[in-house]
């Protein structure tokens, strides 16, 4: 009986679409993570887009480099935290527009990869193929029905992913610097007062916001095709966007709205198949971001100064 | 002498200079997917390089990066009165080049994969749907070939996957279909699109979707996101069907064939009848009688059966004469089956 509803067409079905859902929010998950660290600081990032790009990259540039593709994933974080670092100077120190310094950001993502992309490979296209990260089988639990296959076949990212998120939560709510963080992002002249280094907390914290960022776009990259191509993030960076006002700036709340978009993902590309118009189907990741914010967003709370310059020199203490 | 000798510099010199001028000048406008797309971009550059080499013509190129850019690269072109001939490709130009057109009535264009009506514009359409047709009839007999092919199943279902639904693409699945239907009525093609040109992970998920449903090959007509479909293949061990340029050697272990389409001929047959004085403005479409559109089998490691390739050619010869009119719309597949002579 229970082998028989196993082996059903339904639970097969179920199944897939699941997995489908999980393969499509890993990326979406770990930028919306690097979203809540930006964010909290009083950062939009709105580069999440160019950032992802950068990580996609470089990620397939250093295992391209070295044939390890973990050093691949090492040189994706880095190169994501050094962009981030121009970002945050750009918008710290000089005090550019947040929206504007994003948007620039995303512009520089697709031209200096694809700069890259002809200089190394002479290709405008794609990369070569490169050796990828590639889902691992957990022993024992990948034998089990269902979830085996649903969680312990997963790639390396999606395990990161979910330990990131913990860790991230346990920063934000457990320990005193994540207490701080969240304070500089609502009331940074309050912090300063008590004599924390408010401008260092924030470059850090979109420093490591755009580490996590570009550890998004590996996993597109190196996780997903072992390839880079031109513009391969295609728009993912500002769903992230979306999942991390719909978590509330919080680790959890962004990771499970992530998986909320990939379910509208993964739902929208099996439709297609059972013959539904396309158009309409399509809509749905779309419907799904609206509906939810649309209806959610008056609960949800952004940090009070994001978005707004601090300077010292202007705080009448 | 050396007056002499300084009067046939100058002379040569003039003659450079005079060849230099008269040199026939193209200008490019490439589709937003830009050059690298190892599909219709470059299949493009390849027939303007040809005429390059072969009629001594110099280009420039643009390749815009989003559908408002076109109209002030066409402009740029036109306005410079440099060019003979400006070529404009991807149906999502033809808004811009309806106004452009109008404002430099002497300059000549080519416009390929849209149809503007103007005095002086070529507008191009290739029939894809009569290569799709091809590419669909062999997927159908090999989808059940699992005596040659060890990893073809016998469910008879194989599917394609589109960049969007637009007429364009909805004519290959339209095609593939017909063709596959019509070798036999019950194979089953699943159709899904992927939202975008540039999104290979995508592609890739929506292949491997087909492939576990049972779907032995997949068609892509998805420009740099198809790059995903081959992806999939492979990790599925299944196959996949390449288009536009000859993709075969990408996954040539998994790509059986790829659907061409000869925009280089296309090109520079455009250019050689523009230098000759012989280039006349009106909408055209090219299929597989005028070799603008082509199955390309070379380059990978699949062989396909002898009798299989006979079949298909018979098809094509049938297509050429008119006794096969292959539909473009899915809407039509159904009534093409019904009434077409087996």
């Amino acid at each position: 009986m229970l082998e028989q509803w196993l082996n059903s067409d339904a639970v097969f079905l179920t199944v897939a679409l699941l997995a489908s859902t999980l393969r499509m929010a890993t990326p979406l998950g770990l930028a919306a993570l690097g979203a809540v660290y930006s964010e909290r600081a009083g950062v939009i990032n709105l580069g999440l887009e160019g950032l992802m790009l950068g990580g996609a990259f470089f990620g397939i540039l250093g295992s391209y480099l070295t044939g390890n593709a973990w050093l691949g994933v090492l040189l994706a974080a880095l190169a994501g935290g050094i962009m981030a670092l121009l970002f945050a100077l750009v918008t710290l120190r000089y005090k550019a527009n947040h929206v504007v310094a994003g948007v620039a950001l995303n512009l520089l993502g697709l031209g200096f990869t694809t700069v890259l992309l002809v200089a190394v490979w002479g290709n405008r296209g794609k990369s070569p193929d490169v050796a990828g990260i590639y889902p691992i089988y957990i022993p024992y639990l990948s034998d089990l029905p269902i979830v085996g296959e649903l969680i312990f076949r997963q790639s390396p990212f999606f395990y990161l992913l979910i330990i990131l998120m913990i860790l991230s939560w346990l920063f934000f709510y457990r320990t005193k610097w994540g207490l701080r963080l969240r304070a500089i992002g609502e009331n940074p002249a309050a912090v300063d007062s008590l004599g924390i280094p408010v401008f260092t907390y924030k470059y850090l914290a979109v420093i490591a916001g755009g580490m996590l960022a570009a550890l998004g776009g590996a996993y597109l990259s190196l996780g997903e095709l072992s390839m880079f191509a031109r513009n391969m993030v295609s728009g993912r960076g500002y769903i992230a966007l979306a999942a991390n006002i719909l978590g509330n700036w919080n680790p959890i709340g962004v990771v499970l709205a992530s998986f909320l978009f990939g379910l509208a993902n993964a739902i929208e590309m099996n439709l297609q198949l059972y013959g539904w118009p396309t158009q309409f189907v399509q809509m749905i990741p779309y419907v799904v971001t609206m509906f939810v914010l649309g209806g959610f967003v008056r609960k949800v709370q952004a940090p009070k100064a994001l978005g707004q310059h601090f300077d010292r020199s202007n705080t009448n203490m | 002498m050396s007056g002499k000798k300084t009067f046939l510099v100058v002379i040569s010199v003039l003659i450079m200079a005079v060849c230099v001028c008269a040199q026939f000048r193209v200008g490019v406008v490439f589709a937003t997917g830009g050059l690298g797309d190892r599909s219709f971009n470059d299949s493009g550059y390849e027939g303007v390089k040809r005429a390059e080499k072969e009629l001594g013509i110099a280009f420039d190129y643009v390749e815009p990066q989003a559908v408002a850019d076109f109209e002030s690269h066409q402009r740029a072109f036109a306005q410079s009165n440099k060019y003979d001939l400006i070529i404009c490709l991807g149906f999502d130009q033809a808004d811009a080049l309806k106004k452009v057109a109008k404002e430099y009535p002497k300059q000549k264009f080519v416009l390929i994969d849209s149809d503007v009506d103007a005095p002086n514009v070529a507008a191009i359409l290739s029939k894809d749907h009569e290569k799709s047709f091809l590419v669909g009839a062999f997927a159908a007999m090999l989808t059940k070939d699992t005596k040659n092919f060890k990893q073809m199943n016998s469910a008879g279902k194989i599917g394609i996957v589109g960049g969007m639904p637009i007429p364009l693409i909805k004519a290959f699945a339209a095609g593939y279909t017909a063709g596959a239907k019509y070798i036999d009525p019950k194979i089953e093609v699943y159709e899904a699109y992927a939202g975008g040109w540039s999104d290979p992970a995508k592609a890739k998920e929506q292949a491997l979707i087909m492939y576990s449903r049972g779907a032995d090959i997949v068609f892509q007509a998805a420009g740099g996101s198809g790059l995903g479909v081959f992806k999939a293949a492979k990790q599925a061990k299944k196959y996949a069907i390449g288009v536009d340029s000859n993709q075969n050697y990408i996954e040539p272990d998994h790509i059986l064939f790829s659907a061409v389409r000869r925009l280089d001929n296309v090109l520079y047959n455009q250019i050689a009848d523009a230098m000759k004085g012989q280039w006349k403005p009106g909408i055209y479409k090219l299929g597989l009688k005028e070799k603008a559109v082509d199955y390309d089998l070379t380059k990978s490691n699949l062989k396909i059966p002898t009798a299989m390739v006979e079949k298909v050619e018979e098809l094509r010869g049938k297509i050429i004469a008119g006794e096969i009119v292959v539909p473009d719309k899915l809407e039509d597949v159904d009534a093409f089956l019904k009434n077409v002579k087996r």
